[in-house]
């Protein structure tokens, strides 16, 4: 999510989206993240 | 399937929960027993249905959906041009009924008068201490003269998928080569704001392809649209004299349709269609005026954080039914705003106040069918309005047709996948 937010540009939302993300945000999504079954 | 596809839709999924990830309270969810009922198993509904289900484990939560089997309107264009097939815009509530949710199939007729029970055509009350909404779009018949619902047989709206979608892509492949085929695109607001321009794409890039003597006339009763920069330059790029679009300045404001004589008028001019698509004004769905939680407007006005109605307390609105501006009314905002607003159900349900989040948007568009564009925003709710978050969100970046396009053509499919996995299990 850092990268997408730092980067300039890119092919995805992700770029677009992440730049309206805090650090914080950041932070709990990376927390939610480690908590999904990412093969799932 | 890559591993960085799979990170990358977890993270579309996840961005739901931000924001909430430190609001959760699970042991004081877990105590509570309250009745919810959700009316409407769209993306909203059924979405808001399964996220209260996994809050609250212990809740009554009854789901009120008039059609067996929901067809969704994202991808509807696909089958219109040929594209793709209805069935794969189907999808079953029988997952929700699975994981504890009380399915019900009747349609809502309105709300008991004391505010605390939803009517069914059947005659049965649902009692529910909080409840809801997310019932879609209505068609205001009449507003375009002749355009009654009676003329959506011969002139297709198609802007509600299912029998109306596969009668208009009928009716294209009906169509001789060398027809018209006319589309009336509403002011704003209305359902899925880049959805005409999309539509207008592939019904030009079937007509090229399969019908090339054949033209499309897009006659718009606004100045500008979702997204114009880029689908302006691709249809120059992919259709050329195939498609013409006329503002509602250059005279594109449909004002009378004909559906005997095929005929749509504006105000100095009038087409002879051999296909004609009018997608009219809407407003929110008849059981939104019934309940009174829609103003002047047709729409219903909500409290930002709480997606509780501002003209009934204990009644929530979500969806394309709700007034979310600048949040657009789109699936993917359905999906999202069902999650926050079940996050603050839960905790008014459990004495606690609703706090602020952050939310989004995606919608793809696309310009053939393997290439697409997106527009993309944040948004915040605090202090209970909308508004979007400075330097976040755009369009996919201008220029001529590119792996980039072809590339948001993958990622929509993803998307599509995703969002009606996470709505209908």
């Amino acid at each position: 999510m850092d990268a997408y937010k730092t980067e300039e540009s890119g092919t995805t939302v992700m770029h677009r989206l992440a730049r309206g993300y805090t650090d914080e945000d950041i932070a709990l999504i990376a927390a939610y993240l480690t908590t999904q079954d990412i093969n799932k | 399937m890559t591993h960085f596809a799979l990170t990358r839709r977890h993270m579309l999924a996840s961005i739901g929960a931000i924001g909430l990830g430190a609001a959760y309270a699970p042991a004081a969810f877990a105590c509570v027993k309250a009745r919810i009922a959700i009316v409407g198993g769209g993306f909203g509904g059924a979405t808001a249905a399964r996220s209260l289900k996994r809050l609250l484990p212990n809740a009554d939560i009854t789901l009120i959906e008039s059609n067996k089997t929901y067809i969704a309107c994202p991808f509807s264009n696909l089958v219109i041009s040929g594209d793709r097939s209805l069935s794969a815009q189907l999808f079953s509530l029988d997952a929700l009924a699975r994981e504890g949710i009380t399915v019900i199939q009747d349609s809502a007729s309105g709300v008991a008068s004391n505010g605390k029970a939803i009517h069914l055509t059947n005659g049965a009350d649902i009692p529910f201490d909080r409840a809801i909404l997310s019932p879609g779009i209505a068609m205001r018949w009449g507003a375009i003269d002749g355009y009654t619902e009676d003329a959506a047989t011969a002139m297709p709206h198609a802007w509600k998928a299912g029998a109306q979608t596969a009668r208009l892509r009928q009716q294209l492949h009906a169509m001789e080569d060398g027809g018209l085929v006319v589309m009336s695109i509403p002011a704003a607001p209305y359902r899925c704001p880049p959805g005409p321009y999309e539509r207008a794409s592939l019904i030009a890039h079937y007509l090229k392809t399969q019908k090339p003597k054949s033209k499309l006339m897009l006659l718009d009763a606004k100045d500008s649209f979702s997204k114009q920069p880029l689908f302006m330059e691709s249809w120059q790029e992919l259709y050329g004299d195939t498609l013409e679009w006329r503002s509602a300045s250059n005279d594109g404001r449909v004002s009378r349709v004909d559906p005997s004589a095929m005929t749509i008028d504006t105000d100095f001019e009038t087409f002879n269609a051999s296909v004609a698509n009018i997608i009219p004004p809407q407003k929110a769905s008849a059981i939104a005026e019934r309940t009174g939680v829609a103003d002047a407007t047709g729409w219903c006005p909500v409290d930002a954080t709480s997606f509780e109605s501002t003209l009934q307390s204990g009644i929530h609105i979500i969806g394309d039914a709700s007034i979310a501006a600048p949040m657009p009314k789109s699936a993917f905002s359905a999906n999202l705003q069902a999650k926050v607003c079940a996050i603050q159900v839960a905790r008014l349900l459990s004495g606690l106040a609703p706090q602020p989040t952050t939310l989004s948007n995606t919608c793809y568009s696309y310009l053939s069918p393997d290439a697409a564009i997106s527009i993309a925003g944040v948004y915040t709710n605090d202090k209970g309005a909308f508004a979007s978050v400075a330097g976040a969100g755009g369009l996919s970046p201008a220029g001529p047709m590119s792996d980039i396009r072809h590339q948001e053509a993958r990622e929509a499919a993803d998307w599509f996948d995703t969002i009606t996995r996470d709505a209908f299990g």
